[in-house]
């Protein structure tokens, strides 16, 4: 088993996920009949957004799977590493647009309340912490590959020092070759969340929607943000993870080898929180929505 | 507490003064408090769907006023001097309010009527 069809494994994953994530909000709907229709338009659109966004995911997941099953030179190996990467950024764009066109006051009375949303608040949540640990740890790792990695930037190399063995080497290997364009999307990827983040916090308020309801839909918006950036970087930590223990795992024995194993089997568990972080639903609209607030005579 | 405000573009009052007399009655009736943050400009005129200057220029003419001030990397709040009317002269208010309404006045006749007292 080559290491770039292990490479696959992450975007198989995501497509898989992505199936499982249109299923379970498909089972889990809510009826719109009660409730109020700018209400129900809101969230019709913000599921739209999140259907686009999931489905150029997908699209993009098939893309790149079908690179790799064609047997993908080195510049396509490269584009193979950063794909979940580019997935999420993509989605993370469909989810900006979304956001954008959000539906906006009409009519000749319009009402607002006065409350003072700020990002930061729609913001903290476990899923803004996971991001930045996710993000963190992949920094982390790809700054200590590639200063492992050869002078290639995709291979590790041992060097048996007064032996007539010589060296022995292994690639790929998330050097620098595969750690800096991952560094940049992933600093892309965060803008991005950024974006959508601030955009979310200052769109227009649903018509007819009180304080909780106007706070649940941004949050939702927060949410989906998150966790679609979250479930990139997972995806890409675990893959560099195993693709790194697998190299350390063939390169060098004894503890080192076992540190390898190691990694191999942290980056399945990653892998597998990256499939749970896409299966969590975002906040979603209850169905008994409080009173109306105070309006001004 | 939330409170809202409503405002109507074919009213003869400009969007602006209909959002400074909403908020400064909010403030007035204690349901603003010192301290209390207004939302940022640009927030406000997406959710009323007007220009932001509108927004801006109430928020002037409320800071203008004395009710609320702008502060740095805070937003605008509301004013610690901005104390609400006497509890008695609420009451008061809102037993003309609920009498004007109860034979059929509207509510720009209860403010031409408050109007025509204070000229008195």
């Amino acid at each position: 088993m080559s290491v770039e069809f292990l490479m696959l494994v992450p975007v198989v994953f995501l497509t898989v996920v992505g199936v499982v994530v249109l299923a379970v909000l498909a089972a889990t709907a809510r009826p719109s009949a009660r409730l109020a229709a700018e209400v129900a338009a809101a969230r019709r659109h913000a599921n739209l957004t999140s259907l686009v966004a999931t489905a150029a995911f997908l699209a993009l997941g098939f893309l790149a799977l079908g690179g790799l099953a064609a047997d993908a030179d080195v510049d396509g190996s490269r584009l193979t590493a950063t794909a979940p990467l580019i997935c999420a950024a993509v989605a993370l764009v469909v989810l900006l647009v979304g956001e954008l066109t959000w539906p906006r006051p009409t009519g000749v009375r319009r009402t607002a309340l006065l409350n003072a949303r700020t990002p930061l608040v729609l913001t903290r949540s476990r899923w803004a912490c996971g991001l930045a640990a996710g993000s963190a740890a992949l920094a982390a790792l790809l700054g200590a590959t590639g200063l492992a990695a050869d002078e290639t930037g995709r291979s590790l190399t041992r060097v048996f020092a007064g032996s007539d063995l010589g060296t022995r080497t292994h690639g790929a290997f998330p050097g620098w070759f595969y750690g800096v364009p991952q560094l940049a999307v992933l600093t892309v990827l965060l803008v991005l969340v950024a974006l959508v983040i601030r955009t979310a916090t200052h769109r227009p308020a649903v018509v007819s929607a009180d304080l909780p309801t106007d706070n649940l839909l941004r949050r939702g918006s927060v949410v989906r943000a998150l966790r679609v950036a979250l479930s990139g970087v997972l995806v890409t930590l675990a893959g560099d993870l195993f693709i790194a223990g697998y190299g350390l795992n063939h390169v060098y024995d004894g503890g080192r080898a076992a540190l390898g194993a190691i990694a191999m089997l942290a980056a399945g568990v990653l892998g597998i929180g990256a499939l749970v972080a896409l299966v969590i639903p975002a906040p979603r609209l209850r169905r008994e929505l409080p009173a109306p607030p105070a309006v001004a005579a | 507490m939330t409170v809202a405000i409503t405002i109507d573009l074919a009213a003869a009052a400009p969007a602006y003064e209909q959002i400074r007399t909403q908020v400064a009655g909010h403030i007035r009736a204690g349901r603003l408090e010192a301290g209390d943050k207004l939302p940022v400009v640009r927030a406000l005129a997406a959710d009323l769907g007007i220009a932001t200057n509108t927004v801006a220029r109430a928020y002037r003419e409320l800071e203008v006023e004395g009710l609320v001030t702008r502060r740095r990397r805070v937003g605008t709040i509301v004013q610690d001097s901005a104390v609400p009317a006497p509890a008695a002269v609420q009451q008061l208010a809102k037993d003309l309010v609920a009498e004007a309404r109860g034979v059929g006045l509207g509510d720009e006749q209860v403010v031409d009527i408050v109007r025509g007292a204070l000229l008195a």
